[in-house]
């Protein structure tokens, strides 16, 4: 049972992660609560049930759904971060609150608001070990989603776009001393970005079979609890904090009940923050250290 | 190579800069100076861009410049090493090296950084550290050896010498004494004025925003009256003693 629980946990929190990671770059490098990536999560996840049901094969209905996402995150880029900067920074936040309200209603007018399923190209395949079950899709999202966590590590250390995504998070005034552009990296930023939120939408989709134009509200609440969890704007913190906040949930619903399950989640992190209010891997000493 | 015709700059309402011109011939080395609140850092972050000049044109190597990016001015070789030097901190020395040369087009080879750790063998043995655990001066220099990799033409210092002991400061003039020889023009901001004088050709005055000398060193270190009014009054006899780094025209 626990073991059990443990394994829902952690393949529920690897969805998380992505959508904490994505919230964390768009925050640790460009000081922005991006508040449109809801809306990207669910493009990803919505559109593959879209293409899927229009008849498109799998692999297609995906990359359908990731190139709509990735255009709408370079849209917002564009009208909100690119054209609002430098007035009051609570403009860019709110107007991509505006961005969350009109992708979502504009899949709503399109295909209404019922939650739709989604049938899984997987079939019911799962793994037993003992009496634990491991459903295969959930475990690929969660290998998935640490993969890239990693490749996305390797890309911030390892190469020229990446030394100055993170000159830029350290300190934009000196990055453009030195010649890095913002206007050249927010855009593969953005991409980049877009582009993990998304994905999570997709294996969503997949692991949990079912799609609505809102599903991204809830699980964007919980990314932004697991950035928020792990230190704003650290992305290993982003990983913990993503898997931490899936173990809680599973754990609370097979405790208590569905219903208990944001109460418990959110109690968590208020107390945590309470006691830490910098966040698990925010060290205040290490407060320019972000991604 | 570096022409500025009437520069002004403002920090919103507030003015900063009126109406500077200067110029930086090749292989010059000219220093500014000023008080505090001159406008001497405005100055520097109005030539690469940082700030823009609201009146007045910026040439540079012939061509004009006063409308460009700051990145297409570094690749054009107008390089700064700014005040408090601006390590980033939580980049390993190397890569802070390598962040020198990111609006380059091509890519630094390995002989590039050995020719700098040649230079800095502090910055050798810390190469995969975070520049954080860097020492004041060591700072300096890996902001120096950063500026270098730019391949720069010219190189503008804000106070290189702030907050390091003589000894280190010494070590900095020397280092922007060998760097001119090179062939780099330098444009060196310092609160050091003695030894800013003694280390460059030319002098700029700054006050209040606006040019309040501008000539040969020498003869601003003559000048009783401007020494008076813009050096601390001080003789050059009562300022602590120092040897010039070689190279240098007295
Ligand atoms: N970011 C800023 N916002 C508003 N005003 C500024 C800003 N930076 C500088 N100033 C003002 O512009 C004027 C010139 O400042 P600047 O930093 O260029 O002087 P400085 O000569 O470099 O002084 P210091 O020797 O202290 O470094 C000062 O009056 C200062 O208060
Ligand atoms: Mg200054």
């Amino acid at each position: 049972m626990i073991a059990q629980q443990l394994v829902n946990g952690l393949m529920l929190g690897g969805i998380y992660v992505l959508v904490a990671v994505s919230f964390t770059l768009f925050f640790g490098c460009l000081n922005f609560l991006n508040f449109s990536v809801p809306a990207l999560f669910m493009l990803g996840g919505f559109l593959t049930w879209a293409g899927v049901a229009a008849g498109l094969s799998w692999p297609l209905a995906v990359l359908l759904a990731l190139t709509v996402a990735a255009l709408a995150s370079l849209l917002v880029e564009r009208l909100t971060w690119r054209l609002q900067r430098g007035g009051p920074p609570l403009i860019p936040l709110v107007s991509s609150l505006g961005f969350l309200i009109l992708f979502e209603n504009l899949v709503l007018v399109r295909w209404g608001s019922d939650a739709r399923a989604i049938p899984s190209p997987f079939g019911d395949a799962n793994w037993r070990i003992g009496d634990v079950v491991i459903g295969l899709p959930q475990l690929f999202g969660l290998i998935l989603s640490i993969s890239l966590v990693f490749g996305l590590q390797a890309l911030l250390k390892r190469t020229k776009l990446g030394r100055g995504i993170r000159s830029l998070a350290e300190n934009a005034e000196t990055a453009t001393m030195l010649g890095v552009e913002v206007d050249r990296v927010a855009p593969r930023l953005f991409l980049l970005a877009g582009l993990f939120c998304a994905l999570a939408g997709v294996l969503f989709s997949l692991s949990y079979q079912l799609v609505s134009p809102y599903m991204g509200d809830q699980v964007a609440l919980k990314g932004l609890s697991a950035m928020v969890l792990g230190g704003m704007g650290n992305i290993w913190g982003a990983v913990i904090g993503g898997l931490v906040i899936g173990l809680v949930e599973i754990f609370a619903v097979g405790a208590l009940s569905a219903d208990h399950v944001n109460v418990v989640v959110f109690g968590i992190l208020l107390l945590s923050l309470i006691i830490k209010p910098t966040g698990l891997f925010g060290d205040p000493a290490l407060g320019q250290q972000k991604l | 190579m570096l022409e500025a015709a009437g520069i002004s700059a403002a920090y919103g309402p507030v003015k900063a800069l009126a109406e500077v011109s200067l110029t930086v011939a090749e292989g010059d080395v000219m220093a500014v100076l000023g008080a505090n609140g001159a406008g001497k850092t405005t100055l520097l972050r109005t030539l690469l861009g940082l700030l823009p000049a609201q009146a007045g044109r910026i040439r540079f190597r012939g061509e004009d410049i006063t409308r460009l990016k700051p990145a297409e001015r570094v690749r054009r070789g107008l390089v700064m090493v700014p005040e408090g030097r601006r390590v980033l901190t939580s980049l390993t020395v190397e890569e802070n090296l390598l962040m020198g040369a990111y609006p380059r087009r091509d890519t630094p080879g390995p002989a590039e950084l050995d020719a700098i750790y040649g230079r800095f063998p502090n910055l050798a043995q810390r190469r995969h550290m975070k520049a954080v655990v860097l020492s004041g001066g060591e700072q300096q220099m890996l902001a120096i050896g950063r500026a270098m990799m730019a391949r720069p033409k010219l190189i503008m210092l804000d106070e290189p010498s702030l907050g390091l002991s003589p000894r280190l400061t010494a070590e900095v003039f020397a280092l922007i004494a060998s760097l001119n020889a090179e062939g780099i023009a330098i444009l060196l901001v310092e609160q050091n004025a003695m030894l800013a004088l003694e280390a460059s050709r030319h002098a700029l005055v700054l006050e209040l925003g606006r040019t309040a000398f501008d000539g040969a060193s020498p003869a601003l270190l003559q000048d009783d009256r401007v020494r008076r009014a813009y050096l601390g009054g001080s003789a050059p006899e009562d300022t602590p003693h120092h040897t010039p780094p070689e190279g240098v025209p007295p």
